[in-house]
């Protein structure tokens, strides 16, 4: 039974207290999980999840990946055009990402400390491989770029904030 | 103060006003010519060279930088132009708006680079004159090995650069 005055709130296996931030119910698992009953995924969200507070697993990835964490990140929108990448249709290197590849659906610019061919699934994108890089000042940090095939699809995506990206670690 | 000294000390402004732009210029960028080499045997050790002026100062910081794929293989080789001092989060100076995506003229890529250098985008000799730096650099590529990593992929095993430095009016 809880406190009356308590604004809780039921999540399918126990009672989170909003004001205080955290559950106030045990974890049901008890001592077959860790040690603190209160926390929620060994405190380690959003990587896992733990619906039914019995056990911390693993997200199912997307796009194939066996293996993956989640990164909140900047998503912003790129093409082909001269603003984007200093060419114009004919000029050396149209379309041709910094990897070598070419620029297609599901090509993404990254911050150069994520390796080329790194898998990511960006919601609302789809599935995605890093193949691009932009300028270190702007794609830098959690700042990732995803290619559309025209300007006007990338000035509608415009600017994406805290967008939780599946970052595939296979 | 008559009208003389008035003439005399009109004079002298004049004078200092005539020679005060020479003498305010910018040293020149010293000629330099320079041969840049990377190998996969030691991929973490960077060429670089210092860009000196006509007053023995080094203006700039010329490297060649990895940025390899998921299994460390060195997918694409930049040649970055910066200040001294600055760190590798700087920005590459080449980059005229600090923000282009995709493959450049100061980019090596192994997939644009397997069919021989003088089949890539760019060419074996390319022309970099980045706006506002009083140089211009020529860049031949005079030997280049990628191999295969997939069915898609290559990585740069190695890669020899001539680079040949000369000052231009900004």
């Amino acid at each position: 039974m809880l406190p009356e005055g308590v604004n809780s709130s039921y999540y399918r296996a126990r009672y989170y207290d909003q004001s205080a931030g955290r559950f106030i119910s045990e974890d049901p698992i008890g001592f077959a999980g860790e040690q603190n009953f209160y926390s929620y995924s060994n405190n380690r969200v959003p990587d896992l999840d733990d619906p039914f507070g019995l056990c911390p697993q693993d997200k199912p990835c997307h796009c194939g990946c066996k293996k993956c964490h989640t990164v909140n990140m900047l998503v912003t929108g790129y093409d082909n055009s001269f603003r984007s990448t200093g060419k114009n249709p004919g000029d050396r290197g149209y379309g041709i990402t910094t990897s070598g590849a070419k620029a297609e659906p599901g090509t993404i610019a990254a911050p150069r400390h994520i390796p080329f061919g790194t898998g990511m699934y960006v919601p609302d994108y789809g599935c995605g491989t890093v193949q691009d890089r932009g300028g270190r000042k702007t794609i830098a940090g959690t700042h990732i770029d995803v290619w559309f095939s025209t300007t006007k699809q990338a000035d509608n995506w415009g600017v994406h904030r805290h967008v939780p990206v599946e970052v595939c670690d296979d | 103060m008559t009208s003389d000294e008035f003439q005399r000390l009109a004079a002298a402004f004049l004078a200092i006003a005539a020679f005060a732009p020479s003498a305010m210029a910018k040293p020149e960028i010293v000629l330099l010519r320079t041969k840049a080499t990377f190998s996969a045997q030691s991929p973490e050790s960077h060429w670089s060279v210092p860009i000196k002026s006509s007053d023995g100062g080094t203006v700039y910081i010329l490297s060649l930088e990895p940025d390899f794929d998921t299994r460390h293989h060195v997918v694409t080789l930049e040649l970055v132009l910066r200040h001294p001092g600055e760190n590798s989060t700087s920005a590459n100076l080449l980059d005229p708006t600090g923000k282009r995506h995709g493959l450049q003229a100061y980019d090596f890529a192994a997939a644009d680079l397997a069919q021989g250098a003088d089949k890539s985008a760019f060419g074996e000799k390319r022309v970099l004159s980045p706006k506002n730096l009083s140089l211009t650099l020529q860049v031949t590529i005079s030997r280049t090995t990628v191999k295969p990593t997939s069915e898609a992929a290559y990585e740069i095993e190695r890669l020899d650069l001539q680079i040949d430095i000369s000052p231009s009016k900004a």
